[in-house]
């Protein structure tokens, strides 16, 4: 993975020195709350209902061992023994001290972690798919582009003020694993008809109260060219997006309001002037940046391991919690961090620690942090499965529900969002609870289920193949249910089921969902294929039957 | 966008008596060096105002077309900050850079030094931020960072450059 050098660690020590210097100006009463909340929301500091919320960069999602068991002093030291992995692949401590803030930081930099971006109207960690590098169906690996465009954009000066946040995502499979569509640039490494790796580039894709589905605004853009042909769309964003409204100042609108043909005529204008400045990547540049990525020793042997015959236990975990991986004898592994017991994605301090130590025994030293809230061992021998599953089971952390219904989405909600209208943690905890039976989820499969606690959308619930949004109805909380979102190819949004249903009643109004889909389900047919054939219909006839 | 005389400057990193004289909308035009809202260089011009001793004032949303053929012969643009948030300033000085622009291309309005250390990357070489405050509190904001990883308007070399560079000398 990439490695801090001289130059990059130096920017984290002066980002360091810089926020310690903010953060006491506005205690010592020379900024104002107005003036300093913009600088704490670009180091990713929140003032939350409880306490602030730090959130920590995990540039696409890579961790080393040595950064994880940093997350996991944060932790213990700063707060309450646990930290929350975010659907952008970043990490959230709720309950630090303000005035401590600059020591968190400061200690993270000591592992070259920080905090650059995580919030703010600017260029926010770039996402990418937890396969990168492994999966059978890379077209090219995409984390040396996301870490090309996490330098380039870097404490950017000219748009560290945009209307709004900018969200970009880099897939680089056959599959789309990083939901390139739902962010404000979506790139896909594709070839040209000659073989030529490129990008598609979509844009004006998003989620909160205005989804949409991005658009393409070119199909292939050569390599050399990212960086200035982003530079144009952000140039562009700049000039012309809202910001008389914060609801409406999304890239996502602007390009609604302009049209595909007039934005792009924008961009290919601002492009055609900078097209060859200095940001063009070169060979050389982008040749050394692949040298960061090179794959790790895998053992050949390995191609002969087989899988040891351990019982249904081990056996179910394998087949639901491991991926395919391109070198033959190796495997990825999900590490579940949605037992049914804690908030989705939440992990305490011994489970991050655990996980670091199988890191280095069995994955070269490497976690990566998945948008679906889970973390992943990439590169683990076939031969050494069980040891590693004895191990995360003894830890809760081997529940063998990847891509099953209780492997939810879920944000923090009302039980730390100040944004929040309604409960979420507790709700998907009803849910996993209730849905524990290991057998009819396997029966039931793979179904994407995302809870927002307000239509920000943090949960991605526009996106589920059920999706849940939390909303307040004279105070009391409701939930608005809609079937049949996709995240990835296909992308889609969600159908609204109907009325949304009282708190109390979320639970049952799932079981029902997941009665239709039973009964009518076609053979091998997974829930989201049953809901593109069959509509919504059943589905709400079943639901609102009940107060008929 | 007014001022009263004797103001002070941030100009090549140090602080200054500002030699020009900022006017506004409805102000009547003084002799000397004056900034005038883009919108009055006509009227100044046709009053004897000598080109060499008038500069123009733009909002951040202005249209960089708008200085078409002029940005050969203005000494200084001010470009204003309604707000701090308001980024368009930025990407409205790098693009006048980009078309060439050489004079004097100055800061006014709302900003600090949380700020100073991106808008001079962005092609701004002099300051002149509102309030009452001692302009020389924002020079300690010039150096938040010693190195950048992105190209702009301030021809420093990005790390990417430096890395190229040691590649090709390495270490003794």
């Amino acid at each position: 993975m990439y490695t801090y050098d001289d130059y990059d660690q130096r920017i984290v020590d002066e980002r360091v020195r810089q926020f310690r210097d903010q953060t006491r100006r506005y205690l010592a009463g020379e900024l104002c709350e107005e003036a300093f909340r913009p600088l704490r929301l670009m180091n990713g500091l929140y003032l939350q209902r409880h306490a602030p919320m730090l959130r920590v960069a995990i540039p696409y999602g890579l961790l080393s061992a040595r950064q994880l068991r940093m997350l996991a002093m944060v932790a213990r030291t700063y707060d309450r023994g646990y930290g929350h992995f975010s659907t952008r692949q970043n990490i959230q401590f709720n309950w630090p001290e303000l005035a401590r803030v600059p020591d968190i930081l400061a200690d993270l930099a000591t592992v070259g972690m920080h905090a650059i971006q995580t919030s703010g109207n600017c260029v926010r960690n770039i996402s990418s798919d937890a396969l990168a590098g492994i999966a059978p169906d890379e077209i090219d690996d995409p984390r040396p582009w996301c870490e090309l465009l996490r330098q380039w954009s870097t404490l950017h000066p000219e748009f560290s003020y945009l209307p709004r946040k900018f969200k970009i995502a880099v897939s680089g499979a056959e599959q789309d694993r990083a939901a390139t569509a739902f962010h404000d640039i979506g790139l896909r490494l594709v070839r040209d008809a000659d073989g030529r790796l490129g990008f598609r580039v979509l844009v004006g894709g998003g989620q909160g109260r205005t989804p949409r589905v991005g658009v393409v605004l070119r199909e292939f853009l050569e390599t050399r060219d990212l960086l200035s042909y982003t530079e144009a769309i952000l140039r562009v964003y700049n000039r012309f997006g809202r910001r008389d409204n914060k609801y409406k100042a999304r890239i996502k609108i602007l390009v609604g309001a302009l049209g595909i043909a007039e934005f792009s005529r924008l961009v290919e204008q601002e492009w055609a002037a900078q097209r060859d400045s200095a940001l063009v990547l070169t060979p050389q540049a982008i040749a050394a940046m692949r040298a960061h990525f090179a794959p790790p020793a895998y053992d050949p042997a390995a191609a002969a391991d087989t899988l040891p015959a351990a019982g249904p236990a081990f056996a179910r975990w394998v087949e639901r919690n491991t991926r395919a991986h391109r070198v033959a004898g190796y495997r990825a592994v999900f590490v579940s961090l949605k037992d049914g017991r804690h908030a989705p994605g939440d992990a305490s301090a011994e489970a991050m620690d655990l996980v670091a130590a199988l890191a280095e025994r069995y994955s070269f030293g490497e976690v990566r942090v998945t948008h679906d809230q889970n973390l992943v061992l990439a590169d683990v021998r076939v031969s050494e499965l069980h040891g590693l599953w004895q191990a995360l089971a003894a830890a809760g952390l081997a529940t063998p529900n990847i891509g099953l219904v209780t492997d939810m989405i879920c944000c923090p909600g009302l039980d730390f969002c100040s944004l929040a209208n309604a409960a979420s943690i507790p709700v998907a905890l009803a849910i996993q609870a209730r849905f524990d039976d290991l057998d009819y989820l396997h029966d039931v499969g793979e179904l994407e289920l995302k809870m927002s606690g307000c239509m920000n959308a943090c949960g991605h619930h526009h996106v589920g193949h059920i999706g849940i949004l939390g909303v307040d109805k004279n105070g009391a909380e409701f939930y608005q249910f809609t079937l049949g979102g996709v995240a990835g190819d296909g992308a889609r949004l969600g159908e609204r089921l109907g009325p949304a249903v009282p708190r109390a009643e979320v639970v049952d109004t799932l079981a029902h969902i997941l009665e239709v889909y039973l009964a009518e389900r076609g053979a091998e047919e997974r829930f989201i294929d049953t809901v593109r054939r069959i509509g919504v219909a059943p589905f709400k006839e079943r639901v609102y039957a009940r107060a008929a | 966008m007014s001022g009263a005389g004797a103001m002070r400057v941030i100009r090549d990193g140090r602080v200054m008596d500002d030699p020009w004289r900022t006017v506004g909308a409805e102000e009547a035009l003084p002799g000397g060096a004056i900034i005038v809202p883009l919108e009055r260089r006509a009227e100044a011009l046709d009053s004897g105002h000598a080109a060499e001793a008038l500069g123009v004032m733009l909002p951040g949303s202005a249209e960089p077309d708008l200085l078409e053929g002029l940005l050969g012969s203005l000494p200084l643009v001010a470009i204003h900050f309604e707000s701090p948030g308001d980024g368009r300033g930025y990407s409205l000085a790098r693009t006048l850079r980009e078309r060439g622009f050489a004079g004097e291309l100055r800061a006014c309005g709302a900003f600090g030094r949380d700020h100073v250390f991106y808008l001079a990357r962005c092609g701004f070489d002099a300051f002149a931020p509102d309030g009452d405050g001692d302009p020389a509190a924002l020079l300690a904001g010039f150096d938040d960072f010693s190195l950048v990883y992105q190209p702009a308007a301030d021809q420093r070399d990005p790390i990417g450059a430096l890395r190229a560079a040691r590649e090709r000398t390495p270490a003794r």
